[in-house]
């Protein structure tokens, strides 16, 4: 039995009917093609699968697309505005804090979050705010730097 | 097959409970839920999604203490001003460890004190007294969190039952607190052990009038330590009786013999160590008061 | 233009916008679901396989096990490993059956339809147990399985031996003799996993003719589709392997043939695509996993620190299949061979058939175990002799010139200098808080050296009527930036802009012979084959642009697409201008070479793959801090001194030592997979198997590294490699540091709170210990 949602997704409104026991990430993956959120555990262990929900990071792979009903997403596709890099993408590049790169959609978010609410955040706040986001490329390095330049630019 | 409410208020939350009793799934933050439906089975014959629910997500104060609605997440406890104040700063502390950042936006305090196993909300809550405020189309009722858990996985919610709140009283004045969780990762890691301590003094400050001490990972549910308190109650505060009462603290816990996590001579060794720790900061804390 | 500039990986842009498209997110029309059923014990006889309900069930297409494919063994040198098990199952985990279904849900749930009867056999998880005399054969066909390589003919007489290897260099029975002191450890390491985040996937495609096309995250193209028809007896030509251009990680995880076969087998059966994808926790019990090792090391050391004499005994525990741990075997002794001048060496590697996951490659390739344990045992005789850690280090280095122990001469250096550096910087030898109430404070250093693989690498190069210049490697970019490395290296030699570089898709159709990425070696053979592939496009380029320009081929020189006489410069022709199109058909374009395409093969010199005289350093330095009341360990200070010869990206060589160290630490401090009594990984999911998070690595201020350049003129522009060697010495730098804060040796590893506080309350006693806390306590809150 489907039950019908609505779901705002970078700012586009999507209407769909789902089974009840889709996880959030299936949904945005599956029938909405937003690709761009990965799968690492499916299990809200690894933060591959980070999404803004309302505003606030959350694994999408724990969340039932049918809770998430006349909600907000932001994915890392809605980020780019018009082809402009939001100063997290422009510093993520800019540090070479992407290697293999599979984390680093869920990473960004939530840093976006982070610096959403503490625009100037220390390295400690930044570790903290990524805390939930494993990465076994990088060791956090130049992610955090990254973080700490898109900071000063005002992001 | 399965089916999926959402209600908007508190009564329409009960009445489905009623029709559909053991059948039903409450679905709060789903940080486990999903889980269980994921990867073990779990087929529940309706889910009542809890969430949204305005009645159910606040943080209040009154004269008396403060009260938490059973959808509040943790995420909120960890710096809502009511939750970081004073004796209930543990609350925060405790939820700012709990998780991740993205399990603390979805999680809630009624969803992991149901959870009973190894809930991590619970270990300040049950320092600091905390009771259960539980509803049903038979009324209400109020437990002790003390009284809550039944056993590893399990509550005395009853199958028709919601968690409507959990309710902390304000201490008395000469009183502190102090929470400690120790795991091997400073993220996305459960406890080894959480401990949380709670002492009230007399007027001297020098005389235990009240001691409470709540741990996790080390039995089946949350749990009080019983003789650890009585060993306190009425004496002298000092180092050595600190000392004493974590000894006892080592022995009362039982942990599970089989774990892959600790062993159960570690987790004691952790017992003594960090109840005495956490001892001492409360004491620290209740002495500070006399100055404020 | 292109080498030594540290440019920002060429495809980090698709990857912070989420354009990226891994293999994980690819789908095909029409495609299926392919789930895994497997072994629930770790040793068993099949009694009997009942899939006919999960062949009725709704959405199912068809279900394949060993019946399907009764010879179907694979292997890299030991063909050891079926598709599906045969007639017994051999670990936790095993396949047994698959299921192609129209959706995930109806192919997990058909699994659960799936009958197998299974008689336990006894099983082996202990490899000492395994090889001890009268222990049962866990291959039984042994003997009679497939080889490719030539292995060691030592035959021990001994049960479940998959592979041995043996280096001997002079007498070591008589240097124990003639040494001063003679000292003997034992070193033991846990079994951990390579945790690439994008799960292991395939999916494949077959065509009437039974051409099959698998996309794949692999990180060795070539040998798994020489794996996959070498198992289903089907000739090269019919097996296309595509890897998609961004893969999430590799660690060694994505060696050799993983979620293909049954990909294969069940497209074959369904007559359409199927899509295996694996789970976490399949990747953490069915894939492989870091060979947990039990090293002996014996020395026969001088007075003086001289290591006379040393005889190392390892045991890799092995798991139920060779997989390319056959290899790791001969390998993974680097790490004990590759640093150390010792005139009598012999070291004798058992690898041991056990009942339990596979262990295969996993970043050190074996050696990380084994520097463990030398780099353990540098400390702990230096410790006898009353001789500083470095100097003794020092003392037994191999310089340029000398001959290792396995006789290969030396032809690079690097050692001392990144040593003395990682000593300076971590403030070797200069007093420092040390007691801190129930805190210790110590410093360890450990030299990591890495030789590397050097196989065989094809490239291709062509250059298009608009200068771009296109590039085809079976190179597959794991995140490690091989594509930016290739790319940098082909707009150094045309001196063009890297934007004009185009790295082509992974495609064994297109792109030629790679032996994949491992081994440190992707810079080395890559960079050498695209460079001569590039000096051979230049040449046909130039051998156009010499007619055109009336000159001779030397004096012709290029940059940014023009090219010129070297000393007329105003006399030069474009690139662009090289190309004519067919005027009728307005078709083309071409040049007078047609095509212009330049290829190349770099094959190491005579027949050793190894590149035993060229060898990578990481000196790491570390300061600890040990809570003895709980055996926790924080990382205060880390810094890491790599020399990876020339740096073609000094940026990506500096996210390589980062990410190097963090693996490390993981290792050292935090991760295991651990084993019940019935074989069974009782964590494979990331809350119990515990990688750093960013609040378990040092702060920014608190990690230094930097990047010493020792050109390895054999190298591409002087490049060795970097990959692995960032990650090996760790564990044994924390170990040292922790012995010098607290004075207790830890010999296994992840030296879990656990671990270390239990070291403290034996070799201490429990009254030291809370003694000195408790004096550390008293007062302080």
């Amino acid at each position: 039995m489907n039950y019908d949602i609505t779901l705002t997704v970078n700012g586009r409104r999507y209407k769909l009917g789902v089974d009840p026991l889709r996880t959030l990430v299936e949904v945005l993956r599956e029938d909405l093609g937003f690709t761009g959120v990965k799968v690492g555990c499916g299990k809200g262990e690894c933060g591959a699968c980070t999404i803004l929900l309302n505003g606030k990071p959350v694994n999408s792979c724990l969340i039932l697309a049918v809770e998430a009903d006349g909600s907000s997403i932001l994915t890392i596709e809605g980020l780019s505005k018009d082809g402009t890099l939001h100063p997290l993408q422009e510093a993520f590049v800019k540090y070479g804090a992407v290697q293999c790169g599979y984390c680093t959609a869920g990473m960004i978010l939530s840093a976006k979050a982070l610096l959403d609410e503490n625009p100037n955040p220390s390295e400690l706040d930044i570790r903290e705010a990524i805390s939930g986001n494993l990465c076994r490329c990088t060791g956090y390095a130049k992610i955090v730097k990254a973080i700490l330049e898109a900071a000063r630019k005002g992001a | 097959m399965v089916e999926y409410f959402k209600p908007s208020s508190v009564e329409e939350a009960c009445s489905l409970l009623d029709r559909f009793k053991e059948g039903a799934l409450i679905l709060a933050g789903g940080t486990d839920v999903v889980l269980d439906i994921r990867y073990n089975g779990l087929r529940p014959r309706c889910l009542i999604s809890i969430s949204n629910l305005e009645g159910l997500k606040y943080i209040r104060g009154d004269e008396n203490g403060i009260r938490i609605g059973a959808a509040t997440t943790i995420a909120a406890l960890a710096k809502h001003p009511l939750t970081t104040r004073g004796c209930f700063n543990v609350i925060a502390e405790a939820a700012r460890c709990f998780g991740s950042p993205q399990i603390r936006n979805r999680a809630t305090v009624g969803g992991n004190i149901c959870r009973a196993g190894c809930s991590d909300i619970a270990v300040p809550l049950l320092a600091l007294d905390a009771t259960v405020n539980l509803v049903s189309i038979r009324g209400e009722r109020t437990v002790p969190l003390s009284r809550f858990f039944a056993g590893g996985g399990r509550t005395v919610r009853a199958p028709d039952e919601l968690v409507k709140e959990v309710a902390v009283n304000n201490p008395p004045p000469l009183s502190g607190s102090a929470y400690i969780r120790f795991s091997y990762r400073r993220s996305l890691d459960l406890p080894i052990i959480g401990i949380c301590s709670y002492l009230a003094l007399d007027s001297d400050l020098s005389r235990v009038v009240d001691a409470r001490i709540a741990m996790n990972a080390v039995a089946p549910t949350p749990i009080r330590l019983k003789n650890t308190e009585s060993s306190l109650m009425g004496k002298e505060a000092s180092d050595h009786l600190i000392d004493e009462a974590a000894k006892i603290a080592a022995e009362e816990i039982q942990p599970r013999a089989d774990s892959y996590r600790a062993s159960p001579s570690y987790r004691r060794a952790l017992a003594y160590v960090l109840t005495k720790q956490c001892l001492m900061k409360a004491l620290a804390a209740a002495r500070e008061k006399r100055l404020s | 233009m292109g080498i030594k500039k540290s440019i920002p990986p060429i495809d980090a842009l698709e990857k912070v916008t989420g354009r990226a498209k891994y293999c994980f997110d690819m789908k095909l029309q029409g495609m299926l679901y392919g789930k895994v059923k497997r072994s629930p014990h770790p040793h068993a006889r099949i009694t009997g396989i009942d899939t006919s309900k999960a062949e009725s069930h709704a959405g199912v297409w068809c279900v394949v096990t060993a019946k399907d494919y009764p010879q179907a063994y694979y292997g890299l040198g030991l063909s050891d490993q079926p598709l599906f098990a045969q007639d017994v199952v051999r670990y936790v985990g095993e396949p047994v059956a698959a299921v192609a279904a129209e959706s995930e849900r109806a192919a997990e749930e058909a699994l659960h339809l799936i009958e197998v009867g299974y008689e336990e056999l006894p099983a082996y998880l202990n490899p000492e147990e395994a090889i001890s005399p009268g222990a049962q054969p866990i291959h039984p066909n042994y003997s009679r399985y497939k080889r490719e390589y030539v292995t060691s003919d030592l035959d021990l007489g001994l049960p479940n031996v998959c592979n041995v290897y043996q280096v001997k260099k002079g007498d070591v029975e008589r240097g124990f003799l003639e040494a001063d002191l003679v000292v003997e450890s034992r070193f033991t390491t846990a079994m951990i996993a390579q945790c690439p985040l994008e799960p292991h996937v395939a999916i494949a495609d077959v065509d009437l003719e039974g051409n099959i096309t698998i996309w794949t995250n692999t990180q060795t193209p070539y040998r798994v589709k020489h794996q996959l028809c070498q198992m289903l007896r089907i000739p090269r030509h019919k097996v296309r392997i595509i890897v998609p251009p961004h893969v999430g990680g590799g660690f060694g995880n994505r060696v050799n043939m993983k979620a293909e076969g049954i990909a294969a087998a069940l497209a074959l059966k369904a007559k359409r695509p199927v899509k295996v994808a694996f789970t976490r926790e399949e990747v953490f019990t069915s894939t492989t996993v870091r060979h947990p090792y039990i090293v002996y090391i014996k020395d026969g050391v001088r007075k003086d620190g001289r290591i006379i004499a040393r005889y190392i005994k390892v045991i890799l525990d092995g798991g139920a299949y060779a997989d390319v741990g056959y290899l790791v075997t001969s390998a993974g002794s680097w790490g004990a061979t590759a640093a150390y001048d010792i005139p009598s060496f012999h070291l004798l590697a058992i690898r041991a058939y056990t009942n339990h996951a596979v262990g295969g490659a996993y970043r050190g390739f074996g050696a990380s175990q084994l520097q463990f344990a030398v780099e353990s045992q540098m400390d702990i005789v230096a410790e006898k002799l009353g001789i500083d850690p470095v100097e003794l280090r020092l003392r037994n280095l191999l310089d340029r010139g000398e001959e290792n122990v396995e006789g290969k001469r030396l032809l690079t250096t690097g050692a001392k200098t990144c040593l003395l550096r990682a000593a300076e910087l971590i403030g070797w030898g200069k007093p420092f808080e040390k007691v801190k109430g129930g805190l210790r404070r110590g410093r360890g250093i450990a030299l990591g050296a890495r030789q590397f693989v050097r196989t065989a690498s094809s490239a291709v190069v062509r250059v298009l009527d608009d200068e771009t210049i296109e590039v085809w490697s079976s190179a597959t970019d794991l995140g490690q930036g091989a594509r930016t490395i290739i790319a940098q290296i082909a707009a150094e030699e045309f001196k063009a802009p890297l934007s004009s570089v185009k790295v082509r898709t992974v495609d064994t159709d297109v792109t030629p012979f790679e032996t994949g990425q491992a081994g440190s070696s992707t810079t080395f053979k890559v960079g050498q084959a695209v460079r001569l592939a590039c000096l051979d496009a230049k040449k046909q380029l130039f051998d156009i642009a010499a007619k055109r320009l009336d000159a001779c081929v030397e004096d012709l020189d290029m940059e940014n697409g023009k090219i010129f006489v070297k000393y007329e410069p105003e006399r030069s022709i474009r690139v662009s201008e090289l190309f004519t199109y067919i005027p009728v058909m307005r078709a083309g374009p071409f040049s007078e070479y047609g095509e212009i395409i330049g290829r190349a093969t770099f094959t190491p010199k005579g027949e050793d793959y190894t590149a035993k005289e060229a060898v990578s350093y990481s000196a790491q330095a570390v300061e600890v801090e040990v809570d003895v009341s709980t055996g926790s360990v924080r990382i205060l200070k880390l810094v890491n001194v790599v020399d990876p010869g020339t740096p073609i990206n000094p940026l990506l060589v500096e996210a390589q030592a980062e990410g190097g160290m963090c693996m490390g630490i993981g290792a050292a401090l935090l991760e295991e997979l651990k084993l019940d009594k019935q074989g069974r990984i009782v964590n494979p999911d990331f809350t119990d198997y515990k990688i750093p998070t960013a609040l378990d690595v040092p702060t920014l201020g608190d990690v230094i590294v930097e990047v010493i350049e020792t050109p390895y003129e054999q190298g591409p522009y002087g490049a060795k490699g970097i990959g692995e060697v960032v990650t090996m010495p760790t564990a044994a730098a924390i170990a040292n540091a922790i012995f010098d804060a607290v004075g207790v040796r830890l010999t296994h590893i992840p030296m879990t709170p656990q671990r270390i506080y239990e070291a403290l309350a034996k070799e201490g006693g429990a009254h030291r210990v809370l003694k000195e806390y408790e004096d550390g306590l008293g007062g302080e809150v």
